[in-house]
């Protein structure tokens, strides 16, 4: 049984800067060398005050606070909207509020908001056999 | 730049080792053991370690997609989606495809805009096993932009 309910915070919103060196490793696991995430006269050739996170990093690492307080549980869909530019070295908070309970499964709105208070991702992740 | 709803990919074929996924799950900053040691994932009923969700985002790797080859312009990522019938563990070999399922061409104020909505498939014995749609946004460069 779920033990959240609908308007519950999963957990307390988590504060994370993405660094230089995170996103250096983040393009070599994914092989995504695109200039804008890694080289500061490419970003602002296309537009951005500087380098930005690639947009899957910061998805996954909204994804990596629930994987430990649901460890077990099934991902049934997971979708994100990248909605404005992280840059890199900018504090992002994470929250993660339950839209949806019943019997074992689980559907949470997933946030990161920049320093700047603009919303930079918002997504939902749907888990089932959640063991609350 | 010439893109059409329905361009595919040949099939490929991705397999999924332990390391892919204990080096994905460090790069996202993920702490949960169950993607990184093989007697945890075991104690907890499954095969081998398990994937984080976000993982078939690294099977683009292993595929050549023609209508890309030419883009100069930066390709944003502007929406992403998975969805599971199966969970992915370690020693899964998925054949894979990917497919532009959407294609939308609009004139932004200073140049023009393309909205690709591509489909990463895997299947196992014929089974789909989970997607992965991913929207790709391109403005295309001015010429004098073009180095």
């Amino acid at each position: 049984m779920v033990s959240f309910t609908v308007g519950d915070y999963i957990c307390a919103n988590e504060s994370v800067i993405i660094s230089a060196n995170d996103v250096k490793k983040y393009a070599e696991t994914s092989k995504d060398f695109n200039a804008i995430h890694l080289d500061f006269q490419s970003a602002v050739k296309a537009g951005f005050e500087r380098e930005i996170v690639h947009g899957m990093l910061v998805m996954g690492i909204a994804e990596s606070r629930l994987s430990t307080i649901f460890p077990t549980s099934v991902v049934v869909s997971y979708e994100t909207k990248f909605i404005q530019p992280v840059l890199v070295g900018e504090v992002l908070t994470f929250s993660y509020v339950v839209i949806e309970e019943e019997l074992d499964t689980i559907a949470i709105k997933i946030e990161a908001t920049k320093e700047n208070e603009n919303t930079a991702i918002i997504g939902v992740i749907q888990f089932t056999e959640v063991r609350g | 730049m010439h893109f059409k709803t329905g361009m595919v990919s040949d099939s490929f074929t991705v397999k999924v080792d332990r390391q892919d996924i204990q080096n994905f799950a460090r790069s996202i900053k993920n702490r949960n053991q169950l993607h990184y040691d093989l007697e945890t994932a075991k104690k907890a009923g499954f095969p081998d370690i398990i994937a984080p969700p976000t993982l078939p985002i690294l099977f683009w790797q292993n595929a050549k997609l023609d209508w890309l080859e030419q883009v100069e312009a930066p390709l944003i990522h502007g929406e992403q989606k998975f969805t599971y019938i199966k969970r992915i563990v370690a020693g899964d070999i998925y054949k894979c495809r990917i497919f532009l399922k959407d294609v939308m061409k609009k004139q932004g104020s200073t140049s023009v805009i393309w909205i690709l909505k591509h489909v990463l498939e895997g299947y196992q014995n014929e089974r789909l096993c989970f997607t992965s749609e991913t929207t790709l946004i391109l403005r295309e460069l001015d010429e004098n932009e073009v180095e």
